[in-house]
């Protein structure tokens, strides 16, 4: 844990130098890197985002991101991380790829990538890119997003007159995100995409995303098929993002709808907002045979307040009001379709933290 | 004679503001002399710089630069703020790096002299010998 903390430091100072702000080396081999630590508080015995009534202090993580052009065409992707979940700790190769780029309209990539799928899931836990400290977790908590996909994958871009097309394609093995805890399962013979179009008007940006494979966790298999939309219009003052997305897998059915909005006061100072919601549903199950409705549902309202040192390092808060318990709920309760007597429906979140990157 | 000397200075100093700004830019955009363009519309000079047009090496000054924010908002219609946030969502998806970044004009016209394909942009009034200042059109 101190070998992590100061690497975290050494991060954050890295981040804050000028001089390595100024000068962009000029070898083959870049480096950058993006850490986050960050205290979380509930109002009760839920858990949401790794805040805990106690107050949680031990939620940090680290990452390196190396690249490297060793011949023409050839680029080679790795990023290794570090991640700190309350009294969970690991160390995690968020990726590492070859990628082939025989033109701006085809690179071939293979080794393990990460997935391709809404806005945030290739930069999940780059916190200088969003307004909050934590995604909305309707989409990013669980049900939708994979750690990476060991596989092949193709990518590339096409613009026609003001119109811009961005496209993935990938198949292989998916890994499933879970935060610091070992990977519970794996997507196997995923084949999937996303569509991002760069529209004529500056900065709004429209796509599609969609996968289908094999889900299988110990004691369950299941055959998701996950399909997405997203919409993102970012200018100098204003960042607005929407996802819709729904998963089916066996007989379960996940949706997830979030509208998140940032806008920036001054230099420095920003306002951000979110509306989230997610519902876990079992097909053909009428609602009066769920014991407890409140274990299958989210919806999250917040509203932040964050301080811009710089485009690099960021002091982040923000108060969560959360209803339902699907992504807030005591430490060992399974969701889904369980009863317990004295769970709160209600939860009300504080984060407070740092984010950074170089 | 003296009204020659007049005339002449007063041209010099005309030549010389015209010279070092482009249509009232506070910026000038450099190529290496080899290179055979004289202007680029300013979408796709966009496109260089965000690294979304192949075949050249773009250079940008640093992020603190005035310069590089006056060029940014001119070509990009964004602050280099939002561009560095563009930028970060490429890196860290293993997609693409930023043009390097040079702390002074001198640096930049240093580059550009030395690479056959680079381009890149200096202060208005900024020296640009041994490379091509060419127009930026709308």
């Amino acid at each position: 844990m101190q070998r992590f903390i100061k690497l975290l430091v050494v991060g954050l100072l890295v981040a804050l130098s000028p001089s390595v702000l100024a000068q962009e080396s000029e070898s083959d081999v870049k480096i950058h890197g993006f850490g986050t630590w960050y205290y979380g508080k509930t109002n009760n015995e839920n858990i949401f985002l790794n805040g805990n009534k106690k107050g949680e202090y031990e939620n940090a993580k680290f990452a390196l991101n190396v690249t490297a052009t060793p011949m023409d065409k050839l680029v080679i992707n790795a990023q290794l991380g570090f991640i700190q979940a309350g009294d969970k700790q690991r160390t995690s190769l968020d990726y590492a790829f070859a990628e082939y780029r025989f033109s701006k309209y085809l690179r071939l990539r293979a080794g393990q990538v990460k997935q391709t799928f809404g806005i945030y899931s290739e930069y999940y836990d780059v916190g200088t890119n969003r307004p909050f400290i934590s995604l909305p977790q309707s989409v990013y908590g669980a049900f939708f997003v994979g750690r990476a996909y060991k596989g092949l994958g193709l990518t590339g871009s096409v613009d026609k007159g003001r119109w811009g097309f961005d496209y993935d394609a990938y198949a292989g093995s998916l890994g499933i995100e879970s935060g610091a805890a070992e990977q519970p399962g794996t997507i196997r013979n995923v084949v999937g995409g996303r569509l991002n179009v760069r529209t004529p008007v500056s900065g709004l940006r429209v796509g599609a995303s969609a996968y289908r494979g094999k889900l299988e966790i110990p004691g369950f298999e299941a055959k998701p098929v996950a399909v997405a939309a997203h919409a993102e219009y970012v200018n100098d003052k204003w960042t607005v993002r929407s996802e819709i997305a729904r998963n089916t897998f066996s007989t379960f059915r996940v949706h997830a709808f979030y509208v998140e909005a940032g806008y920036k006061i001054d230099k420095h100072w920003q306002a951000a907002g979110l509306f989230d919601d997610g519902t876990f549903k079992i097909a053909g199950l009428p609602e009066a045979f769920i014991p407890q409705p409140s274990l299958n549902e989210h919806k999250d309202r917040a509203a932040g307040l964050n301080y811009w040192f710089s485009d690099n390092v960021v002091l982040k808060s923000s108060y969560h009001f959360v209803d339902g318990n699907l992504y807030a709920n005591p430490d060992g309760v399974v969701a889904f379709a369980s009863f317990y007597p004295n769970l709160k429906p209600t939860t009300k979140g504080l984060q407070f933290g740092v984010q950074f990157s170089f | 004679m003296k009204r020659a000397v007049i005339i002449f200075t007063v041209m010099l100093c005309v030549l010389a503001g015209v010279s070092s700004a482009q249509d009232g830019k506070p910026y000038k955009l450099i190529v290496n002399p080899a290179n055979p363009a004289s202007a680029l519309p300013k979408a796709k000079v966009s496109k260089i710089f965000l690294k979304q047009e192949g075949n050249w090496s773009p250079v940008d000054l640093t992020g603190s630069s005035p310069v590089r924010d006056a060029f940014s908002k001119d070509v990009h219609g964004r602050s280099a703020s939002t561009i560095k946030s563009y930028w970060q969502s490429q890196i860290f998806s293993g997609r693409e790096v930023p043009p390097p970044e040079k702390g002074s004009d001198a640096a930049v016209a240093a580059y550009v002299k030395a690479n056959p394909n680079a381009i890149g942009y200096v202060s208005a009034g900024a020296a640009v010998d041994g490379v091509k200042v060419i127009r930026v059109n709308p």
